[in-house]
Protein backbone atom coordinates (compact mmCIF):
# COMPACT_ATOMS: atom_id res chain seq x y z
CA UNK A 1 0.00 0.00 0.00
CA UNK A 2 1.22 3.47 -0.84
CA UNK A 3 1.40 6.08 1.91
CA UNK A 4 -1.29 8.29 0.34
CA UNK A 5 -3.66 5.34 0.10
CA UNK A 6 -3.10 4.58 3.76
CA UNK A 7 -3.90 8.21 4.68
CA UNK A 8 -7.11 8.19 2.63
CA UNK A 9 -8.21 4.82 4.01
CA UNK A 10 -7.43 5.36 7.66
CA UNK A 11 -7.62 9.15 7.94
CA UNK A 12 -11.24 9.28 9.16
CA UNK A 13 -10.58 6.74 11.94
CA UNK A 14 -7.46 8.62 12.99
CA UNK A 15 -9.43 11.87 13.07
CA UNK A 16 -12.01 10.28 15.34
CA UNK A 17 -9.25 9.14 17.67
CA UNK A 18 -7.62 12.56 17.45
CA UNK A 19 -10.85 14.31 18.33
CA UNK A 20 -11.36 12.42 21.58
CA UNK A 21 -7.67 12.78 22.43
CA UNK A 22 -7.39 16.52 21.87
CA UNK A 23 -10.96 17.63 22.51
CA UNK A 24 -10.92 19.91 19.51
CA UNK A 25 -11.43 19.31 15.76
CA UNK A 26 -8.62 21.64 14.69
CA UNK A 27 -6.11 20.13 17.08
CA UNK A 28 -7.24 16.66 16.06
CA UNK A 29 -6.43 17.36 12.40
CA UNK A 30 -3.15 18.94 13.44
CA UNK A 31 -2.20 15.97 15.59
CA UNK A 32 -3.10 13.43 12.91
CA UNK A 33 -1.10 15.34 10.31
CA UNK A 34 1.95 15.63 12.55
CA UNK A 35 1.82 11.92 13.32
CA UNK A 36 1.38 11.05 9.65
CA UNK A 37 4.36 13.23 8.74
CA UNK A 38 6.43 11.17 11.13
CA UNK A 39 5.04 8.00 9.61
CA UNK A 40 5.76 9.20 6.07
CA UNK A 41 9.44 9.60 6.81
CA UNK A 42 9.65 5.96 7.84
CA UNK A 43 6.88 4.58 5.66
CA UNK A 44 9.07 2.18 3.71
CA UNK A 45 10.19 0.54 6.92
CA UNK A 46 6.88 0.62 8.74
CA UNK A 47 4.54 -0.44 5.94
CA UNK A 48 6.08 -3.90 5.92
CA UNK A 49 5.25 -4.33 9.56
CA UNK A 50 1.87 -5.56 10.69
CA UNK A 51 0.42 -2.42 12.13
CA UNK A 52 1.31 1.01 10.71
CA UNK A 53 -1.93 2.36 12.18
CA UNK A 54 -0.91 1.26 15.67
CA UNK A 55 2.37 3.04 15.10
CA UNK A 56 0.53 6.28 14.20
CA UNK A 57 -1.82 5.97 17.15
CA UNK A 58 1.09 5.55 19.53
CA UNK A 59 2.77 8.63 18.06
CA UNK A 60 -0.47 10.55 18.43
CA UNK A 61 -0.94 9.62 22.09
CA UNK A 62 2.64 10.55 22.97
CA UNK A 63 2.65 13.71 20.89
CA UNK A 64 -0.61 14.82 22.44
CA UNK A 65 0.75 14.44 25.97
CA UNK A 66 3.96 16.31 25.19
CA UNK A 67 2.22 19.07 23.24
CA UNK A 68 -0.50 19.96 25.56
CA UNK A 69 1.27 22.07 28.16
CA UNK A 70 2.88 24.16 25.48
CA UNK A 71 -0.34 24.70 23.58
CA UNK A 72 -2.85 25.08 26.36
CA UNK A 73 -3.00 28.87 26.16
CA UNK A 74 -4.12 28.68 22.56
CA UNK A 75 -6.72 26.06 23.35
CA UNK A 76 -8.21 28.11 26.10
CA UNK A 77 -8.97 30.99 23.81
CA UNK A 78 -9.84 29.09 20.66
CA UNK A 79 -13.48 28.94 19.74
CA UNK A 80 -13.80 25.80 17.69
CA UNK A 81 -17.29 24.46 17.00
CA UNK A 82 -18.03 21.66 19.45
CA UNK A 83 -19.27 18.29 18.19
CA UNK A 84 -21.95 18.39 20.89
CA UNK A 85 -25.25 20.23 20.62
CA UNK A 86 -26.38 22.71 23.26
CA UNK A 87 -29.39 20.60 24.20
CA UNK A 88 -27.33 17.44 24.80
CA UNK A 89 -26.77 18.28 28.42
CA UNK A 90 -25.15 15.08 29.66
CA UNK A 91 -22.89 14.70 26.66
CA UNK A 92 -21.94 18.37 26.77
CA UNK A 93 -21.04 18.05 30.42
CA UNK A 94 -18.76 15.07 29.71
CA UNK A 95 -17.24 16.83 26.73
CA UNK A 96 -16.44 19.98 28.67
CA UNK A 97 -14.87 18.03 31.47
CA UNK A 98 -12.87 15.83 29.13
CA UNK A 99 -11.54 18.88 27.31
CA UNK A 100 -10.44 20.43 30.57
CA UNK A 101 -8.52 17.39 31.78
CA UNK A 102 -4.72 17.48 31.78
CA UNK A 103 -3.40 15.80 28.64
CA UNK A 104 -1.98 12.71 30.28
CA UNK A 105 -5.17 12.02 32.18
CA UNK A 106 -7.27 12.42 29.06
CA UNK A 107 -4.92 10.20 27.05
CA UNK A 108 -5.20 7.48 29.69
CA UNK A 109 -9.02 7.66 29.64
CA UNK A 110 -9.15 7.61 25.84
CA UNK A 111 -6.79 4.65 25.64
CA UNK A 112 -8.71 2.79 28.32
CA UNK A 113 -12.31 3.56 27.39
CA UNK A 114 -12.15 4.40 23.68
CA UNK A 115 -9.29 2.22 22.51
CA UNK A 116 -10.27 -0.42 25.10
CA UNK A 117 -6.67 -1.12 26.08
CA UNK A 118 -5.44 -2.75 29.28
CA UNK A 119 -3.37 -0.74 31.74
CA UNK A 120 -0.12 -2.49 30.77
CA UNK A 121 -0.71 -1.62 27.11
CA UNK A 122 -1.49 2.00 28.01
CA UNK A 123 1.68 2.15 30.12
CA UNK A 124 3.75 0.88 27.18
CA UNK A 125 2.23 3.37 24.72
CA UNK A 126 2.68 6.40 26.97
CA UNK A 127 6.02 5.29 28.38
CA UNK A 128 4.82 5.46 31.99
CA UNK A 129 4.38 2.92 34.77
CA UNK A 130 1.16 0.98 35.30
CA UNK A 131 0.89 2.63 38.71
CA UNK A 132 0.92 6.01 36.99
CA UNK A 133 -1.74 4.82 34.54
CA UNK A 134 -3.94 3.84 37.46
CA UNK A 135 -3.36 7.05 39.38
CA UNK A 136 -3.97 9.23 36.31
CA UNK A 137 -7.14 7.31 35.46
CA UNK A 138 -8.36 7.55 39.01
CA UNK A 139 -7.81 11.29 39.16
CA UNK A 140 -9.42 11.81 35.78
CA UNK A 141 -12.46 9.74 36.73
CA UNK A 142 -12.78 11.71 39.94
CA UNK A 143 -12.76 14.95 37.95
CA UNK A 144 -15.36 13.55 35.60
CA UNK A 145 -17.21 12.24 38.64
CA UNK A 146 -17.46 8.83 37.11
CA UNK A 147 -18.07 6.30 39.77
CA UNK A 148 -15.54 3.73 38.61
CA UNK A 149 -15.56 1.75 41.79
CA UNK A 150 -16.16 2.66 45.35
CA UNK A 151 -13.30 3.83 47.54
CA UNK A 152 -12.17 0.37 48.54
CA UNK A 153 -11.61 -0.76 45.01
CA UNK A 154 -9.47 2.16 43.90
CA UNK A 155 -6.55 1.45 46.18
CA UNK A 156 -3.65 -0.03 44.28
CA UNK B 1 -22.86 10.43 34.29
CA UNK B 2 -22.13 7.66 36.69
CA UNK B 3 -20.46 4.71 35.06
CA UNK B 4 -17.45 3.80 33.00
CA UNK B 5 -19.76 2.34 30.36
CA UNK B 6 -21.42 5.73 29.97
CA UNK B 7 -18.03 7.37 29.60
CA UNK B 8 -17.02 4.87 26.91
CA UNK B 9 -20.30 5.47 25.10
CA UNK B 10 -19.86 9.26 25.31
CA UNK B 11 -16.36 8.96 23.82
CA UNK B 12 -17.64 6.83 20.96
CA UNK B 13 -20.51 9.23 20.30
CA UNK B 14 -18.19 12.22 20.22
CA UNK B 15 -15.63 10.42 18.04
CA UNK B 16 -18.29 9.58 15.46
CA UNK B 17 -18.89 13.29 14.98
CA UNK B 18 -15.35 13.98 13.81
CA UNK B 19 -15.50 15.67 10.44
CA UNK B 20 -13.59 14.26 7.54
CA UNK B 21 -10.67 16.42 6.56
CA UNK B 22 -8.46 15.92 3.54
CA UNK B 23 -5.25 15.39 5.45
CA UNK B 24 -2.76 15.35 2.58
CA UNK B 25 -2.85 19.09 1.66
CA UNK B 26 -2.35 20.02 5.32
CA UNK B 27 0.63 17.71 5.54
CA UNK B 28 2.16 19.29 2.46
CA UNK B 29 1.73 22.73 4.04
CA UNK B 30 3.38 21.53 7.22
CA UNK B 31 6.33 20.20 5.23
CA UNK B 32 6.79 23.61 3.56
CA UNK B 33 6.52 25.39 6.91
CA UNK B 34 9.18 23.13 8.38
CA UNK B 35 11.60 23.81 5.55
CA UNK B 36 11.11 27.58 6.11
CA UNK B 37 11.61 27.16 9.85
CA UNK B 38 14.82 25.21 9.34
CA UNK B 39 16.10 28.10 7.26
CA UNK B 40 15.21 30.58 10.04
CA UNK B 41 16.92 28.46 12.69
CA UNK B 42 19.98 28.22 10.48
CA UNK B 43 19.97 32.02 10.09
CA UNK B 44 19.64 32.48 13.81
CA UNK B 45 22.55 30.21 14.53
CA UNK B 46 24.62 32.16 12.03
CA UNK B 47 23.71 35.37 13.92
CA UNK B 48 24.75 33.75 17.18
CA UNK B 49 28.04 32.65 15.69
CA UNK B 50 28.78 36.05 14.23
CA UNK B 51 27.32 38.45 16.80
CA UNK B 52 27.24 36.36 19.93
CA UNK B 53 23.85 37.70 20.97
CA UNK B 54 22.13 37.90 17.61
CA UNK B 55 19.42 35.31 18.24
CA UNK B 56 18.05 37.26 21.16
CA UNK B 57 17.67 40.32 18.98
CA UNK B 58 16.01 38.49 16.12
CA UNK B 59 13.53 36.44 18.13
CA UNK B 60 12.97 37.86 21.58
CA UNK B 61 10.98 35.60 23.88
CA UNK B 62 7.84 36.80 25.59
CA UNK B 63 8.53 38.19 29.08
CA UNK B 64 7.40 35.89 31.87
CA UNK B 65 5.58 37.07 35.00
CA UNK B 66 7.51 37.31 38.19
CA UNK B 67 7.24 33.94 39.80
CA UNK B 68 7.70 33.14 43.45
CA UNK B 69 9.94 30.22 44.27
CA UNK B 70 9.26 29.75 47.94
CA UNK B 71 10.05 26.07 47.78
CA UNK B 72 12.34 25.11 50.60
CA UNK B 73 15.12 22.63 49.98
CA UNK B 74 14.04 20.73 53.07
CA UNK B 75 11.80 17.69 52.99
CA UNK B 76 8.28 17.57 54.39
CA UNK B 77 9.61 15.45 57.26
CA UNK B 78 11.93 18.29 58.23
CA UNK B 79 9.39 21.09 57.78
CA UNK B 80 6.35 19.43 59.37
CA UNK B 81 7.83 16.52 61.37
CA UNK B 82 4.73 16.20 63.54
CA UNK B 83 2.51 15.80 60.47
CA UNK B 84 4.22 12.81 58.84
CA UNK B 85 3.66 9.28 60.04
CA UNK B 86 3.63 5.71 58.80
CA UNK B 87 0.64 3.44 59.35
CA UNK B 88 0.43 -0.30 58.63
CA UNK B 89 -0.09 -1.22 54.99
CA UNK B 90 -3.61 -2.55 55.52
CA UNK B 91 -4.92 0.96 56.14
CA UNK B 92 -6.06 3.50 53.63
CA UNK B 93 -6.31 6.97 55.19
CA UNK B 94 -9.64 8.69 54.59
CA UNK B 95 -9.49 11.94 56.54
CA UNK B 96 -7.62 13.89 59.17
CA UNK B 97 -9.54 14.12 62.45
CA UNK B 98 -7.05 15.96 64.65
CA UNK B 99 -3.30 16.36 65.13
CA UNK B 100 -3.15 12.87 66.61
CA UNK B 101 -6.00 11.00 64.93
CA UNK B 102 -6.55 9.86 61.37
CA UNK B 103 -9.64 8.14 60.03
CA UNK B 104 -8.69 5.06 58.04
CA UNK B 105 -10.35 2.37 55.99
CA UNK B 106 -9.10 -1.11 56.83
CA UNK B 107 -9.46 -4.31 54.89
CA UNK B 108 -11.76 -6.12 54.64
CA UNK B 109 -14.27 -3.41 55.51
CA UNK B 110 -14.03 -1.37 58.67
CA UNK B 111 -13.67 2.33 59.35
CA UNK B 112 -11.19 2.88 62.15
CA UNK B 113 -9.59 5.74 64.05
CA UNK B 114 -5.80 5.49 64.08
CA UNK B 115 -4.14 7.14 67.04
CA UNK B 116 -0.75 8.56 66.13
CA UNK B 117 0.60 8.59 69.68
CA UNK B 118 -0.33 5.02 70.68
CA UNK B 119 0.01 3.66 67.13
CA UNK B 120 -3.18 1.72 67.62
CA UNK B 121 -6.50 1.84 65.87
CA UNK B 122 -10.04 1.36 67.05
CA UNK B 123 -12.95 0.16 64.94
CA UNK B 124 -15.64 2.80 64.53
CA UNK B 125 -17.91 0.92 62.17
CA UNK B 126 -18.07 -2.24 60.14
CA UNK B 127 -19.07 -1.49 56.58
CA UNK B 128 -21.79 -3.22 54.66
CA UNK B 129 -21.11 -1.25 51.49
CA UNK B 130 -18.11 0.65 50.23
CA UNK B 131 -18.13 4.32 51.27
CA UNK B 132 -18.20 6.85 48.46
CA UNK B 133 -17.63 10.07 50.37
CA UNK B 134 -16.68 10.58 54.00
CA UNK B 135 -17.00 13.41 56.52
CA UNK B 136 -15.63 13.45 60.03
CA UNK B 137 -15.42 15.77 63.02
CA UNK B 138 -14.25 15.08 66.55
CA UNK B 139 -17.60 13.47 67.44
CA UNK B 140 -18.95 11.67 64.42
CA UNK B 141 -18.15 10.00 61.15
CA UNK B 142 -20.62 10.10 58.28
CA UNK B 143 -20.33 8.51 54.89
CA UNK B 144 -22.36 8.05 51.76
CA UNK B 145 -23.04 4.56 50.47
CA UNK B 146 -25.58 3.40 47.93
CA UNK B 147 -27.81 6.45 48.27
CA UNK B 148 -27.90 6.56 52.07
CA UNK B 149 -25.90 8.30 54.78
CA UNK B 150 -24.36 6.22 57.53
CA UNK B 151 -23.46 7.88 60.82
CA UNK B 152 -21.31 6.51 63.64
CA UNK B 153 -19.80 8.15 66.73
CA UNK B 154 -16.00 8.47 66.56
CA UNK B 155 -15.82 6.91 70.02
CA UNK B 156 -18.21 4.16 69.00
CA UNK B 157 -17.54 0.50 68.62
CA UNK B 158 -18.73 -0.82 65.34
CA UNK B 159 -22.36 0.25 65.13
CA UNK B 160 -23.41 2.65 62.41
CA UNK B 161 -26.87 4.00 61.74
CA UNK B 162 -28.32 4.35 58.28
CA UNK B 163 -30.32 7.48 57.55
CA UNK B 164 -31.83 8.76 54.36
CA UNK B 165 -32.18 8.19 51.51
CA UNK B 166 -30.29 11.26 50.32
CA UNK B 167 -31.84 13.49 47.69
CA UNK B 168 -30.11 14.80 44.61
CA UNK B 169 -28.51 13.42 41.48
CA UNK B 170 -24.90 12.22 41.72
CA UNK B 171 -24.34 13.32 45.31
CA UNK B 172 -20.59 13.47 45.82
CA UNK B 173 -19.86 15.68 48.85
CA UNK B 174 -20.90 15.25 52.43
CA UNK B 175 -20.28 17.28 55.57
CA UNK B 176 -21.18 17.18 59.22
CA UNK B 177 -23.04 20.26 60.40
CA UNK B 178 -23.64 20.00 64.13
CA UNK B 179 -26.65 17.73 64.59
CA UNK B 180 -27.17 17.55 60.86
CA UNK B 181 -25.48 15.91 57.97
CA UNK B 182 -25.29 17.93 54.75
CA UNK B 183 -24.57 16.83 51.21
CA UNK B 184 -24.44 18.30 47.74
CA UNK B 185 -24.32 17.26 44.12
CA UNK B 186 -22.79 19.19 41.22
CA UNK B 187 -26.14 20.59 40.09
CA UNK B 188 -28.51 19.77 42.92
CA UNK B 189 -27.71 22.35 45.60
CA UNK B 190 -27.04 21.55 49.25
CA UNK B 191 -29.37 19.39 51.34
CA UNK B 192 -29.36 18.48 54.97
CA UNK B 193 -31.03 16.09 57.35
CA UNK B 194 -30.86 15.43 61.07
CA UNK B 195 -28.31 12.78 61.97
CA UNK B 196 -31.23 10.96 63.58
CA UNK B 197 -32.94 10.78 60.21
CA UNK B 198 -36.10 12.56 59.16
CA UNK B 199 -36.96 14.44 56.03
CA UNK B 200 -34.14 15.91 53.94
CA UNK B 201 -34.49 19.64 53.34
CA UNK B 202 -32.76 21.85 50.85
CA UNK B 203 -30.57 24.40 52.62
CA UNK B 204 -31.86 27.94 52.04
CA UNK B 205 -30.05 29.90 49.34
CA UNK B 206 -28.04 26.87 48.30
CA UNK B 207 -29.40 26.43 44.80
CA UNK B 208 -26.52 26.08 42.37
CA UNK B 209 -23.99 25.65 45.17
CA UNK B 210 -21.75 22.78 46.15
CA UNK B 211 -20.40 22.08 49.59
CA UNK B 212 -16.91 23.15 50.46
CA UNK B 213 -16.15 22.79 54.18
CA UNK B 214 -19.33 23.36 56.21
CA UNK B 215 -20.80 25.99 56.52
CA UNK B 216 -19.24 27.15 53.28
CA UNK B 217 -20.60 26.38 49.84
CA UNK B 218 -19.51 27.62 46.46
CA UNK B 219 -21.03 27.89 42.98
CA UNK B 220 -18.32 25.65 41.61
CA UNK B 221 -18.83 25.21 37.85
CA UNK B 222 -18.78 21.82 36.18
CA UNK B 223 -16.11 22.90 33.73
CA UNK B 224 -12.90 22.86 35.71
CA UNK B 225 -11.54 25.83 33.74
CA UNK B 226 -14.43 28.10 34.63
CA UNK B 227 -14.32 30.32 37.70
CA UNK B 228 -16.92 30.29 40.47
CA UNK B 229 -18.47 33.62 41.40
CA UNK B 230 -19.44 33.38 45.05
CA UNK B 231 -18.80 31.66 48.36
CA UNK B 232 -21.76 31.46 50.71
CA UNK B 233 -21.90 30.82 54.45
CA UNK B 234 -24.97 28.60 54.67
CA UNK B 235 -25.44 29.28 58.36
CA UNK B 236 -25.48 33.06 58.16
CA UNK B 237 -26.40 33.53 54.51
CA UNK B 238 -23.43 35.86 54.06
CA UNK B 239 -22.18 35.81 50.49
CA UNK B 240 -18.71 36.82 49.37
CA UNK B 241 -18.07 37.55 45.70
CA UNK B 242 -15.13 35.86 44.01
CA UNK B 243 -13.04 38.02 41.72
CA UNK B 244 -10.54 36.19 39.58
CA UNK B 245 -7.18 37.89 39.11
CA UNK B 246 -6.54 38.82 35.49
CA UNK B 247 -6.29 35.79 33.22
CA UNK B 248 -6.79 33.25 35.99
CA UNK B 249 -9.09 30.32 35.24
CA UNK B 250 -10.43 27.30 37.06
CA UNK B 251 -10.38 28.88 40.51
CA UNK B 252 -11.32 26.64 43.40
CA UNK B 253 -11.80 28.47 46.66
CA UNK B 254 -12.36 28.27 50.36
CA UNK B 255 -13.83 31.24 52.20
CA UNK B 256 -10.52 33.14 51.93
CA UNK B 257 -8.08 31.59 49.48
CA UNK B 258 -8.35 30.35 45.90
CA UNK B 259 -6.11 28.40 43.57
CA UNK B 260 -6.41 28.59 39.79
CA UNK B 261 -4.34 28.50 36.64
CA UNK B 262 -3.01 31.12 34.25
CA UNK B 263 -1.48 29.42 31.25
CA UNK B 264 1.06 27.01 32.59
CA UNK B 265 1.26 28.72 35.97
CA UNK B 266 -0.68 27.95 39.11
CA UNK B 267 -1.95 31.08 40.79
CA UNK B 268 -2.97 31.53 44.40
CA UNK B 269 -5.11 34.55 45.30
CA UNK B 270 -7.55 35.79 47.89
CA UNK B 271 -11.19 35.55 46.83
CA UNK B 272 -11.31 39.30 46.16
CA UNK B 273 -8.51 38.95 43.59
CA UNK B 274 -5.80 40.41 45.82
CA UNK B 275 -2.48 38.95 47.00
CA UNK B 276 -1.86 37.16 43.72
CA UNK B 277 0.98 34.67 43.94
CA UNK B 278 2.24 32.64 41.02
CA UNK B 279 3.34 29.25 42.30
CA UNK B 280 4.33 27.30 39.25
CA UNK B 281 5.31 24.13 41.06
CA UNK B 282 1.73 23.29 42.03
CA UNK B 283 0.95 22.34 38.40
CA UNK B 284 -2.44 21.98 36.87
CA UNK B 285 -5.89 22.80 38.06
CA UNK B 286 -6.90 22.30 41.67
CA UNK B 287 -9.28 19.42 42.21
CA UNK B 288 -11.29 21.00 44.99
CA UNK B 289 -11.42 23.57 47.76
CA UNK B 290 -8.46 23.95 50.16
CA UNK B 291 -8.32 21.95 53.36
CA UNK B 292 -8.90 24.25 56.36
CA UNK B 293 -9.01 27.18 53.90
CA UNK B 294 -5.24 26.86 53.96
CA UNK B 295 -3.70 23.82 52.25
CA UNK B 296 -3.81 23.27 48.49
CA UNK B 297 -2.64 20.24 46.57
CA UNK B 298 -2.18 20.16 42.81
CA UNK B 299 -0.99 17.64 40.26
CA UNK B 300 2.58 17.69 41.59
CA UNK B 301 4.09 16.27 44.76
CA UNK B 302 3.80 19.46 46.73
CA UNK B 303 1.49 21.02 49.33
CA UNK B 304 0.95 24.76 49.36
CA UNK B 305 0.34 26.40 52.72
CA UNK B 306 -1.47 29.66 51.95
CA UNK B 307 -1.08 30.98 55.49
CA UNK B 308 2.71 30.63 55.50
CA UNK B 309 3.03 31.14 51.71
CA UNK B 310 5.25 28.12 51.42
CA UNK B 311 5.38 25.17 49.04
CA UNK B 312 6.28 21.98 50.82
CA UNK B 313 7.43 19.13 48.56
CA UNK B 314 6.92 15.50 49.42
CA UNK B 315 8.53 12.51 47.81
CA UNK B 316 6.84 9.19 47.28
CA UNK B 317 8.75 5.97 47.23
CA UNK B 318 7.89 4.99 43.68
CA UNK B 319 7.28 8.00 41.53
CA UNK B 320 3.86 9.53 41.14
CA UNK B 321 1.61 7.17 42.99
CA UNK B 322 -0.06 9.01 45.84
CA UNK B 323 -3.60 9.69 46.95
CA UNK B 324 -5.38 12.48 48.73
CA UNK B 325 -8.16 12.40 51.31
CA UNK B 326 -9.58 15.19 53.45
CA UNK B 327 -6.50 16.69 55.04
CA UNK B 328 -4.41 13.62 54.28
CA UNK B 329 -1.94 12.76 51.56
CA UNK B 330 -0.57 9.23 51.46
CA UNK B 331 1.40 6.68 49.51
CA UNK B 332 2.69 3.14 49.99
CA UNK B 333 6.19 2.95 51.43
CA UNK B 334 8.20 -0.07 52.58
CA UNK B 335 5.13 -2.20 53.13
CA UNK B 336 3.37 0.49 55.14
CA UNK B 337 1.54 3.67 54.20
CA UNK B 338 3.25 7.02 54.61
CA UNK B 339 0.74 9.68 55.65
CA UNK B 340 0.86 13.47 55.78
CA UNK B 341 -1.75 14.58 58.32
CA UNK B 342 -2.40 18.25 57.57
CA UNK B 343 -4.43 18.63 60.77
CA UNK B 344 -1.10 18.23 62.61
CA UNK B 345 0.59 21.15 60.87
CA UNK B 346 1.01 23.94 63.44
CA UNK B 347 -0.41 27.40 62.79
CA UNK B 348 1.76 29.53 60.48
CA UNK B 349 4.09 31.93 62.23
Amino acid sequence: MEFEDFVRARGPALLRYGLVLTGNADDAADLVQEALLKLSSSWRRVRNKDDPEGYVRTIMARQHVSWWRRRRKEQLTDEVPAPVREDEHDLKDVWQRLRALPSKQRAVLVLRYYEDLADDEIAAILGISQATVRSQASRALATLRVRAQALIGRWG
Amino acid sequence: MKTEEELAKALRTIAERAQDVDLLPGMAAKRRHRRQRRVRVLLASVCVAVLGWGALVVWPTRPRPTVGTTTPDKTIEQIWPQAVLTVPGRYRPLAAISATQVLVLAEPGTIEVYDVTTRRSRVVATLLQAPQSVAVDVERVAWLAEGYVWVAPVRGSGQARRVGPVKGEAVDRIALAGDHVAWSSPLGGVWRMSIDGGVPEMVAKSKGLQLAAWPWAIDEPLDIRTNPTRVVNLETGRTAAITAARGVEGLRCGPTWCLGARGDDSVVQRIDGSQVRVRRLLHGYPSAYPYQDRFFTGAAMVVYDAHADVLVPFHTANGERWSVGQGVIFWPQNGGVRVVNLAAVPPAQ
